[in-house]
């Protein structure tokens, strides 16, 4: 037993050495060394159907795939062979302007540098190899054909991987060994893929149990103790399941590592789900305290390479089940003191919260909002959500399990296949193509065609032009999935409902889970309801002044600066302001009325996301003026936040503007972001503080009496100021001894140190302190 | 009415989450004053009282744990008339009200008794010294200190404690308070500060205002003795 191996405090000290270890790690090529057991193994199993070759190639992977097990390590695994570091938020060399989106399955292998054991022959065979793959030639397509709309962002799409959750539960409790014999008592192909895949555990299980093997003739008395317990915790989990907590853990990091295996150079933003709940029947006689210690070995797992980069990795914890009975439980309690004392990048932390929600709940949570540099869960709200999902024909018994797939967007525990950031629209630049008859206001080029307007026909004429721009999105979207499932998932389809659908969870004909649909991530609403009130009131005050304001928005209101003085004066979203509140509410439901009438590549509906992890920038950057007064490429407002600068009366009206808005629309998820000023809270003990952010932050805006529909359901928070955050950058020594101090950026954490420069001026300027402010 | 600004803040100016309106004009002048941008009677926005009472519905959902609405200034009371509609309409909403005011004004108790939470600031109990630095003595808020004493109201005090000033009596302060039925009476001191010192136009003349825990303690220990309730918010 695990218990009786290690004294307090020990666990802790491996986990922290563990990761330290980890930050070390400057090159990933675990990713490439896969691609290219699978270039190499391909033509031995070119007999087979797609999903049995995909099958046996990623046994031939784990097979292959270099192991380790480091001397802090207390479980087997890592995620490190399945990352490429390639995201661009955490890529100090991203910058707005040359961002051209993570789609291009090609660029994976400019972020592999040459060296002596991957010279640059090496990796140019491969990656002509997938050059050539029907994937990239059918992605090329796509693109090639969306090109006028994707180059300035009219709309993006992309092919989704990663980004779902998936349901380990029933592995946990009976094994792989079950589920191969499920699979091997029915017919189909993908059915023996599955069997196939499933038996990865076991070759990945025995290739560990080898290597300690030989670590456990050199190794210290002590330490032969305690891989002998994982030696045998490794022969008993592999095919049976897990009896006690250090037993589950260790086999879900094995599924999580063959699951990401399977999806190399890119499985972002996979999910854990309710860990709390999938963990807590294995806690049995554990304190809090120890299993604390073990979920910490837990934590570090997700963190990869020198910048942790396997990013949008969701852990929530608590919530409540359809009666509204609080489900937060011991191991609630356990994994929130992990992540306090471990503070790590990834994963993420989730929290879910209803109106019985327990006041030691929030009590608990004080210490992360009010420590400076620590990480600040996000925050969903159930009693709103369930409604949400329930009218998006969720069945009941199934929304409990509501998980979160990266950053924010609400999907089944392995039934829902939500395919998230399938598509991405720009309202701005759509309202940019009508006003300038189709032509960029930045390179001038023209990029599709419209209709004729005047300044009382332009929403109609906006509308009509959007349904048209959808269109053309939803079939390049789907083009982009189509060519996606050519890359067969066996492995996870087993753990998201193909062992009851008999499809891969991929497959464009035959639906492979319960759920399923495609996002779209919908870019600058407030931007476009002030666009919208702004030429209201210019049009009264000039009715034959359209040639002026188009002149003024090409010319980037230079020569115009008292025009956009007025344009600027007019009300804005984020203030309380009626005529510009509705006008928001009233894009978001048309928004998400015309994306619920597009359909994906099964006939399932596409699914609005009022989200903008990061876009809000680079897509901004290809957004010309703008008629609320909005200068050429800034940035746009942040998911569905009013736009910086703009919410000049402080956090409560911001507060009051947000919540008017459709939430019960927004079944693909919405992003919203508060900065919080740490001064207002005045409770003298972290607890006490958490209970004032209860009060005047959580239940105003998610059990408010007053609200009418849906409550918003999601929120992160920065609580800081723009001048700590400065004085972070400026002295990182002193702010940040340890090299980490954790910020959130949509919907993940990320290390405030580790981003590149344009990033960290973002979150500083989101701070704007005159819409942070709750003193007057 | 003319406001300068508006926003909300927790259990500063009133009980619970409040919205704070900031009426402009001011009679008095004080050096240290935090919001200097609304001494002017001509500055700020010009609203309606139905403006004002309809946004005020409009935020009930902000207006949580006991909170409500405050006016403050600028000195609220320079616009008396006003005033008094919106508190008379606020109140019939059933929306909690309070002000914040120097307790200059004649018409307070007027203004008082639509106002469910009164703070009255008291600045020094010498009237001539008071008058020098700002330019109106405390006769008047004397008369209103006693007359809101007699009438048993809630009453919420606040002394700003500005060294140089009025920091170094505070026997001065409690002698006089106590002399009063003070049984609804509580009493906050406000250190000196200086965050609207950035927002002044004319040259900032306070130079040493800072006020030491010492000062501060000494006003806390005398009015305990003089059985004076203090709070802090």
């Amino acid at each position: 037993m695990f218990e009786t191996l290690y004294k307090a405090g020990e666990l802790t000290a491996m986990a922290k050495a563990l990761y330290q270890e980890e930050r070390q790690i400057k090159r990933l090529d675990g990713w490439f060394i896969a691609k290219e057991t699978e270039m190499q193994m391909d033509a031995k199993y070119a007999h087979c159907a797609p999903e049995v070759k995909k099958a046996h190639l990623l046994c031939e992977v784990l097979q292959h795939i270099p192991l380790s097990l480091s001397d802090n390590a207390v479980f087997v695994g890592t995620q490190r062979d399945a990352f490429a570091k390639s995201y661009a938020l955490i890529n100090p060399s991203f910058t707005v302007e040359g961002f051209s989106g993570y789609c291009d399955p090609m660029a994976i292998y400019n972020d592999i540098e040459p060296n002596d054991t991957f010279p640059a022959e090496r990796i140019d065979t491969v990656r002509q190899f997938t050059a050539k793959t029907k994937m990239v030639e059918m992605l090329n397509k796509t693109y090639g054909e969306a090109e006028n709309y994707t180059k300035e962002v009219v709309f993006f799409v992309e092919q989704v991987t990663g980004h779902v959750i998936p349901d380990f539960r029933f592995a946990l409790k009976r094994g792989v060994d079950a589920m191969i014999a499920e699979a091997s008592t029915k017919e189909g192909e993908f059915y023996e893929a599955a069997a196939v895949a499933l038996g990865g555990v076991k070759v990945l299980a025995e290739r560990y149990i080898a290597l300690i093997g030989e670590q456990k003739k050199t190794c210290s008395a002590k330490r032969k103790e305690q891989l002998d317990l994982l030696e045998q915790t490794l022969k008993n989990i592999a095919g049976k399941g897990a009896e006690n907590l250090y037993e589950a853990i260790q086999l879900y990091l094995l599924l999580w590592e063959i699951m990401c295996l399977e999806q190399a150079p890119n499985p972002y933003a996979f999910s854990v789900g309710n860990a709390d709940r999938i963990f807590e029947p294995y806690r049995k006689e554990l304190s809090r305290e120890q299993a604390s210690e073990l979920f910490k070995h837990f934590l570090v797992f997700y963190n990869v390479g020198d910048r942790s980069w396997a990013i949008s990795q969701n852990v929530l914890i608590s919530g409540r089940d359809m009666a509204g009975n609080d489900l937060t439980n011991t191991m609630s309690y356990a994994i929130l003191d992990a992540y306090y004392d471990m503070n790590l990048p990834q994963p993420i932390l989730s929290v879910k919260l209803h109106k019985n929600t327990p006041e030691k709940l929030y009590e608990e949570m004080g210490k992360f909002f009010f420590s400076a540099g620590v990480l600040t869960p996000s925050l969903f709200n159930d009693d709103a959500l369930f409604t949400v999902l329930k009218n998006n024909g969720v069945d009941e018994a199934d929304i409990p399990d509501y998980s979160v797939a990266g950053c924010q967007e609400p999907l089944i525990m392995g039934k829902d296949n939500g395919n998230t950031t399938n598509s991405w629209l720009s309202l701005p630049k759509v309202l940019e193509m009508v006003l300038l008859g189709g032509r960029s206001a930045i390179t001038g080029e023209p990029l599709m065609e419209t209709e004729p307007y005047t300044l009382e026909t332009l929403r109609e004429v906006f509308y009509r032009t959007l349904d048209k721009v959808c269109n053309e999105m939803t079939e390049a979207a789907n083009g982009a999935s189509v060519a996606l499932s050519e890359l067969k998932v066996p492995f996870l389809s087993c753990f998201m409902g193909g062992l009851e659908y008999g499809a891969d969870m991929r497959d464009t004909q035959k639906q492979g889970t319960k759920y399923n649909g495609s996002g779209c991530l919908v870019h600058g609403l407030t931007v476009l309801a002030d666009s919208f009130v702004a030429i209201d009131a210019f049009a009264k005050k000039y009715p034959d002044g359209k040639d002026l304001l188009i002149a003024a928005i090409k010319n980037n209101f230079e020569g115009y600066e008292e025009l956009r003085e007025f344009l600027l004066s007019c009300p804005k979203f984020g203030n309380n302001i009626e005529a510009v509140d509705n006008e928001a509410r009233e894009i978001a439901l048309k928004v998400s009325a015309l994306l619920r009438s597009k359909k994906n590549y099964l006939g399932n509906p596409f699914r609005p996301d009022f989200s903008s992890p990061s876009t809000h920038l680079t897509y901004g950057y290809w957004v010309g003026a703008t008629p609320d007064g909005r200068k050429s490429r800034d940035m746009l407002g942040y998911g569905v936040d009013p736009l910086y600068g703009e919410a000049a009366n402080g956090l409560g009206f911001r507060m009051l503007s947000n919540m008017k808005l459709p939430f019960e629309e927004f079944n693909g998820g919405y992003a919203s972001h508060l900065g919080i000023d740490p001064k207002y809270f005045t409770g003298d003990s972290y607890e006490k503080k958490g209970v004032q952010f209860y009060e005047n932050i959580v239940k105003p805006l998610f059990f408010n009496a007053f609200q009418q529909g849906v409550s918003p359901f999601y929120l992160y928070v920065n609580v800081t100021t723009p001048d700590t955050l400065r004085k972070v950058l400026a002295n990182p020594q002193k702010y940040a001894p340890s090299g980490v101090y954790i910020m959130r950026i949509h919907g993940t954490f990320v290390n405030f140190l580790d981003l590149s420069p344009e990033i960290q001026q973002d979150i500083i300027t989101r701070l704007d302190l005159k819409s942070t402010s709750i003193g007057c | 009415m003319k406001i300068f600004a508006k926003g909300f803040n927790f259990g500063q100016d009133g009980p619970g989450n409040r919205l704070v309106y900031h009426l402009a004009g001011c009679n008095m002048h004080c050096p240290w004053c935090s919001n200097p941008e609304g001494m002017a009677v001509t500055g700020g926005e010009n609203c309606t009282v139905e403006q004002i009472v309809a946004e005020c519905k409009s935020c009930l959902p902000m207006l949580f744990g006991g909170g409500g609405i405050t006016f403050t200034g600028g000195e609220a009371t320079l616009q008396v008339e006003e005033l008094l509609q919106v508190l008379e309409e606020l109140q019939e909403a059933g929306i909690h009200t309070a002000i914040e005011t120097n307790g200059t004004a004649r018409r307070l108790p007027e203004v008082a008794a639509h106002v469910d939470y009164l703070i009255m600031d008291f600045k020094h109990f010498d009237s001539e010294r008071l008058r020098q630095v700002t330019g109106v003595g405390n006769e008047q808020l004397r008369q209103n200190y006693e007359y809101f004493c007699r009438s048993g109201r809630q009453l919420h005090i606040r002394i700003p404690l500005i060294n140089g000033f009025n920091a170094d009596d505070p026997v001065g302060f409690a002698s006089y308070f106590a002399g009063q039925d003070t049984a609804n009476v509580c009493f906050e001191f406000l250190p000196y500060h200086e965050y609207g010192k950035d927002k002044w136009q004319a040259p900032y003349t306070v130079t040493d205002g800072f006020v030491s825990a010492a000062q501060v303690e000494a006003f806390q220990n005398t009015f305990a003795d003089y059985k004076l309730k203090t709070i802090n918010t």
